[in-house]
């Protein structure tokens, strides 16, 4: 059969072989919450810990720590750092930390207020039960409001990039205008 | 005048012994685990978990109840005059031993040569009581 088909196509089947197998890349599951280096961007890791500080430092709030459970709305986070960095996923998992510390409630934010509202409307239609659909008119303000920023320092050469991330978020009493508690996570990375 | 020098003798322990137990009571008794550890070195050895076997001695820990969150400091010490890269975690745990649910994520610090530090944290809840250290290389 070889001999029928030659040396050299046999050879050539073997090499496309052996080239199809260097690509196949193995697939595992890694820990999530691993530190990752892989680059100076922005990572999993910086969101990770700024969402942890951030809430373990509200929690120890006096709004907060006093147990009434207040009311918080989220704003937005302004990201004013030279790269794309999701700042809805940091304070999506800050307020998702917050909710299972069972010490704060969160009101519904600008960004899903579309969603409320249309969920509400449609529940006043002729198809459901009228005394089980949501009123009209009983939703609930905060009396709180989160918002922060993020900058960066990038500083780079020939043979270092050094960058720097500050993260900065702040609690808001919605009625007076008053801040009620601030606090910031600095990180530094740094690649050569 | 034999037995009164045995028995003054005798009272002169009793008071040393008190004197002894009314010391200053260490910073890791207000710790949940000390009743049973009775020392920080064995509050150490239960609270604190080392992998990869990094140069890092624990040396202290304080535990304080604030509005029902435990607060915490662990007094950690650089053993080489190196710089020494490490990672750490607390895992918490409700007073039934049942995970309290949060999963940390693994922190970065670089301790440098012969560095003392203090890491201090919150719980995420006040159903998290208890605690573990994990200290990796």
């Amino acid at each position: 059969m070889i001999r029928s088909f030659g040396w050299k196509t046999f050879a050539a089947a073997l090499a496309v072989a052996a080239a199809l197998a260097g690509c196949s890349k193995e697939v595992r599951y890694g820990d999530a919450k691993e530190v990752e280096t892989v680059t100076t961007q922005f990572g999993s890791t910086d969101l990770q810990l700024i969402a942890e500080t951030m809430t373990r430092s509200l929690l120890q709030s006096a709004v907060i720590a006093n147990g009434n459970q207040p009311i918080v709305t989220v704003q937005e986070v302004k990201n004013k750092t030279s790269e794309y960095i999701d700042t809805r996923a940091i304070t999506d998992s800050i307020r998702a930390q917050l909710s299972k510390s069972g010490r704060v409630r969160f009101a519904v934010d600008e960004a899903d207020m579309a969603q409320q509202i249309s969920e509400l409307q449609r529940q006043q239609s002729e198809y459901y039960n009228k005394k089980q659909t949501a009123e009209i008119g009983r939703m609930v303000g905060a009396g709180y409001r989160l918002e922060g920023n993020i900058v960066s320092i990038v500083k780079e050469n020939k043979k270092v990039k050094d960058v720097y991330y500050k993260f900065n978020l702040q609690l808001w009493n919605v009625e007076n205008g008053l801040m009620e508690w601030s606090d910031e996570k600095e990180i530094r990375k740094t690649e050569s | 005048m034999r037995t009164m020098a045995v028995v003054c003798a005798a009272a002169m322990g009793l008071v040393l012994v008190g004197c002894k137990s009314a010391g200053p009571r260490p910073p890791s008794e207000s710790c949940p685990g000390w009743e049973q550890a009775g020392s920080t070195k064995a509050l150490v050895k239960k609270k604190v978990q080392m992998i990869g076997d990094p140069e890092v001695d624990v040396r202290e820990m304080r535990c304080v109840m604030a509005d029902g969150l435990l607060r915490i400091d662990v007094d950690i010490e650089n053993d080489k005059s190196r710089n020494q890269p490490i990672e750490y975690r607390f895992d918490w745990y409700e007073p039934n031993g049942m995970s309290a649910g949060t999963e940390e994520p693994w922190k970065p610090v670089m301790l440098y040569p012969d560095e003392k530090r203090t890491i201090h944290t919150v719980a995420p809840s006040i159903q998290a009581q208890d605690f573990r250290l994990v200290i990796k290389r």
